[in-house]
């Protein structure tokens, strides 16, 4: 098939034709809310089928169905022809339906042999724990991944490639004839990104089926023969990866035509539009000689006032770090900081935004939101005061500034009571980034903002970044992403802690390989 | 490979698509409504809770449902009802304060000794609070400055108080004849209510509006719901933490107060164990321990559930060792009723029952029968 509307005798499943899974329409609903409507999928052995869609289209409710976390209100799965009922996860590995979660799910103290046979540990006399056994068996679990490591080490002491390594010969020795990855790359850094995808092509090639999430386009051209698109619970189109673009991908998962839009640009390879203004004021923030045992050594940089500056660095080369520093949620060994050409030590993130720095944390989750409370009073949280008298909350008021907002960034929310966990992650962020437009922050201070955010998101939240820069507020994005370091006015190159280089907009190429080279 | 592949889903499973469809649309038409309703859920399950003990001891025993009785369990009620108040503030941020049982009994033997020695009532109240206050300050120091884990802060907090209540009691027990601190704290009333109702009440509702509609509320809410972006937001999150615990202790304070009047003593033997009951009624009412969750009022229920379990069992005779067995059931059922989910797991549970069980002919996967024969189940 060649186009999105392919031929239909093609995509007519073939009734017990000899699929490793067949799924036939999956139903499932949250509270009357429909998650999944209906979604039929088949995947042979020694397929790579990749599963895209935008955050709340479904995805991930269907592996939670397929690995039997949760059960489906209507449809039905089949495994090698035979049909299977999930009632817990158990079920499903039973059946072969092994899940790599994109959070691992090792026991960081136990040695790498624990963890890959943890299921069931060999047993000898006295039903006591065999120690060779066991060794042996990891040993080989993990050389049919494609690694070798000490498997009496614990497992907290590996990378986190290493890990994924041990996670995956834990499915492997569980005899996964169907593998679940969900967003497997998010975490690793690009050397073993390639390293995985070795490993995956390995076990597709012994006849392991795998569903891949991920949010990268690249990753699903580069990895999967076939891509289907949920999008709002149903199988909105699938493709073969050798006659379909990612641009007709991600059109599919967004629903409309993505004709010149950042996201269009990034994926056809095109320089991805700047963000900023390239205006370059006053200086706002100085740092001079910035360290932090283990993390990074001696930065020193000016940000100046309306620019976008880009931080970038690959994973674990002291970004991160870097820029929680500058907003005051962590502390330095040493250095120097000054806010308009006065000293101030941003010792922590209450000084930090009294000078107006906010900071769009990297995990969501554990530093960004809090989940129970409601949409209105994460928007507000930097800013109760002015939402008060006396102490005295006006919810009234913070409802209203919260619509207001709401409604500016686009939020899909059904009301702002609404509870900040049951949105969607683009969503999420769009709720912490507005509780720093309600601040008036001068200084946004970005740490891996599109992390784990769908295409659609992405775009608004670069277009809310170019909102925030037009209007004369100074960014900083923290990122191991090159397109979103070439967004921004100037780049500064971290690698192993230390700053490498400074580049202008000007100086970096359209593929940004004036930042990849100097990773080193 | 098969693609199942068209631009609108499957139509060769058209009638389980519409099955679902039709499902779907009818759970969500009056989603306002029911929505409010679930929201409001635990609470109600707790009043029905409450509302069914009152029952069973009204057709146990006569002599449950009488004023006599009813004002005796409710002032009892209001020692360890002003406690859970306190203790809801603590654990709200996702601590726990176990020292508040040996604050009881320090407050009773400071208000007891400070009168005996003549000084007025109102000075030895204000004494009295100002010591609760401080242990309530240790306990905040111990937490926030030296970063210990709050429960091994308060439980050396309960073990330091109790052996200094003993230390200044030196004697066997303390009586107390001042009749106006009595008046205040237990014999007396105003507009009908006796002073210990009215006092709890007064805190509560105090709680209850700090709670929801004050901004130190709201941070505390946001400290227990998530410390860390609560931080990052600027948020005076040790100072809040801090006051905390000195709430907690003051009202400890305020608890030993009405101990001390009702029982015309203080003595280091009061109060012991009552933190455990403080924190059994937090949960009870709805709380977690992890923090972030609940409101002051349904800790006030919680505390009424459990006393009120309490009272009918002193009534119909039923010894004080199954009564201890009996309390700790009845605690795991109201807990795993409003915090644990137990109903949303109860109703799964039920929902998923009549579903085929894996015994069952296995059918034609691909057949569209099996979609429409699952779907009635699910509404």
């Amino acid at each position: 098939m060649s186009s999105p509307a392919p031929d239909p005798a093609d995509s007519a499943p073939v009734p017990g034709g000899g699929g490793l899974l067949q799924v036939r329409g999956i139903t499932k609903a949250y509270v009357g809310v429909p998650a999944l409507k209906g979604v039929d999928l088949d995947l042979s052995a020694g397929s790579i089928h990749a599963l895209a869609g935008q955050n709340g289209a479904g995805k991930s409710t269907l592996i939670k169905i397929l690995s039997g976390a949760e059960s489906p209100d209507a449809g039905s799965i089949t495994v090698s022809g035979r049909p299977v009922t999930f009632r817990s996860p158990q079920d499903a590995q039973d059946a072969g339906i092994q899940t790599i979660h994109q959070e691992l799910s090792l026991v960081p103290q136990l040695s790498v042999a624990e963890n890959v046979l943890l299921g069931g540990l060999p047993t000898g006399g006295l039903r006591a724990v065999s120690w060779p056994t066991m060794r042996t068996q990891a040993r080989q679990a993990l050389e049919r991944v494609g690694f070798s490591l000490d498997v009496a080490a614990p497992v907290g002491n590996l990378s986190v490639a290493e890990q994924q390594a041990v996670e995956l010969a834990k499915a492997i020795h569980r005899n996964a004839r169907v593998l679940l990855l969900d967003e497997p790359t998010s975490t690793l850094p690009p050397p073993d990104v390639q390293r995985l995808f070795e490993v995956l092509e390995g076990l597709a090639a012994q006849g392991v089926g795998m569903i891949y999430i991920s949010h990268r386009m690249d990753e699903l051209y580069r990895l999967c023969d076939t891509v289907s698109v949920l999008r709002d619970g149903t199988l909105a189109q699938s493709f073969s990866t050798q006659n379909s673009t990612a641009a007709q991908v991600v059109s599919a998962m967004v629903g409309r035509d993505l004709k010149g839009s950042l996201a269009e640009a990034a994926l056809s390879g095109q320089r991805s539009p700047r963000i900023g203004t390239g205006a370059r004021g006053e200086v706002i923030l100085s740092a001079r000689d910035l360290s932090e045992a283990g993390e990074y050594h001696g930065v020193s940089f000016d940000l100046h006032e309306g620019e976008v500056l880009g931080i970038a660095g690959l994973v674990g080369s002291g970004q991160s770090e870097l820029a929680s520093c500058l907003a005051g949620a962590r502390t330095r060994t040493s250095g120097q900081t000054a806010v308009d050409g006065t000293p101030a030590a941003l010792a922590s993130p209450r000084e930090a935004i009294k000078h107006g720095i906010g900071l769009l944390p990297q995990d969501r989750k554990t530093s960004g939101f809090v989940p129970d409370m409601s949409v209105a009073g994460n928007i507000t949280l930097a800013s109760l005061p002015m939402f008060s008298r006396f102490s005295v909350r006006d919810q009234r008021k913070e409802n209203a500034e919260a619509r207001r907002l709401a409604e500016r960034l686009g939020m899909r929310i059904t009301s702002v009571d609404q509870p900040v966990k049951t949105l969607s992650g683009g969503t999420q962020q769009k709720a912490i980034l507005a509780r720093w437009l309600v601040r008036s922050a001068r200084v946004l201070i970005c740490d891996e903002p599109t992390r784990g955010v769908d295409v659609g998101a992405k775009e608004d939240i670069y277009e809310l970044l170019r909102e925030f820069a037009a209007s004369g507020g100074t960014v900083i994005v923290a990122s191991s992403e090159i397109p979103e370091a070439l967004m921004c006015d100037r780049v500064l190159v971290m690698a192993s802690g230390q700053m490498v280089a400074e580049l202008d907009h000007d100086d970096i190429d359209p593929r940004g390989a004036a930042i990849i080279e100097r990773f080193g | 490979m098969t693609h199942s592949t068209t631009t609108t889903p499957g139509s060769a499973n058209g009638s389980a698509n519409s099955g679902g469809g039709a499902s779907t649309t009818r759970s969500s038409a009056t989603p306002g409504l029911l929505d409010r309703a679930k929201a409001a859920l635990p609470r109600s399950y707790l009043l029905i809770v409450l509302v069914g003990i009152i029952v069973i001891g009204f057709i146990a025993t006569p002599d449950f449902l009488t004023v006599r009785n009813a004002t005796n369990v409710i002032s009892f009620s209001a020692i360890v009802a002003v406690l859970a108040v306190g203790q809801f503030f603590v654990v709200l941020t996702g601590g726990i304060d176990l020292s508040v049982g040996s604050t009881v009994a320090i407050s009773t033997v400071v208000s007891a000794l400070l009168m005996q020695q003549g000084v007025p009532a109102g000075v030895a109240v204000i004494a009295t609070l100002v010591v609760a206050a401080l242990v309530g300050l240790l306990n905040g120091v111990l937490v926030v400055v030296l970063g210990l884990a709050p429960f091994i802060a308060t439980l050396a907090t309960l073990s330091i108080v109790q052996g200094a209540s003993y230390i200044i009691q030196s004697t066997s027990l303390i009586s107390i004849s001042n009749t106006s601190f009595v008046q205040w704290f237990s014999d007396g009333a105003w507009l009908g209510l006796p002073n210990p109702v009215s006092i709890f009440l007064v805190v509560m509702l105090i709680a209850a509006f700090v709670a929801k509609y004050t901004t130190f509320g709201r941070r505390l809410y946001a400290i227990g719901g998530n410390r860390e972006a609560a931080r990052l937001s600027g948020l005076p999150v040790s100072r809040d933490l801090m006051t905390t615990y000195i709430l907690s202790g003051l009202l400890a304070g305020l608890a030993g107060l009405l101990a001390a009047a009702q029982l015309l003593q203080g003595s280091s033997l009061i109060g012991q164990g009552y933190e455990l009951d403080a924190i059994a009624a937090v949960v009870v009412g709805g709380a977690s321990l992890f923090g972030g969750k609940g409101d002051p009022i349904s800790a006030v229920i919680g505390c009424f559930v459990i006393s009120i379990i309490t009272n009918v069992m002193n009534l119909i005779g039923i010894s004080s060792e199954p009564q201890l067995v009996i309390k700790g059931a009845v605690i795991i059922i109201a807990v795993f009723l409003s915090s644990a989910g137990g109903v949303a797991r109860i109703r799964s549970a039920l929902r998923r029952g009549p579903r085929p069980s894996r015994g069952a002919p296995p059918q034609n996967p691909a057949a569209p029968t099996s979609g429409p024969a699952a779907t009635p189940s699910t509404t």
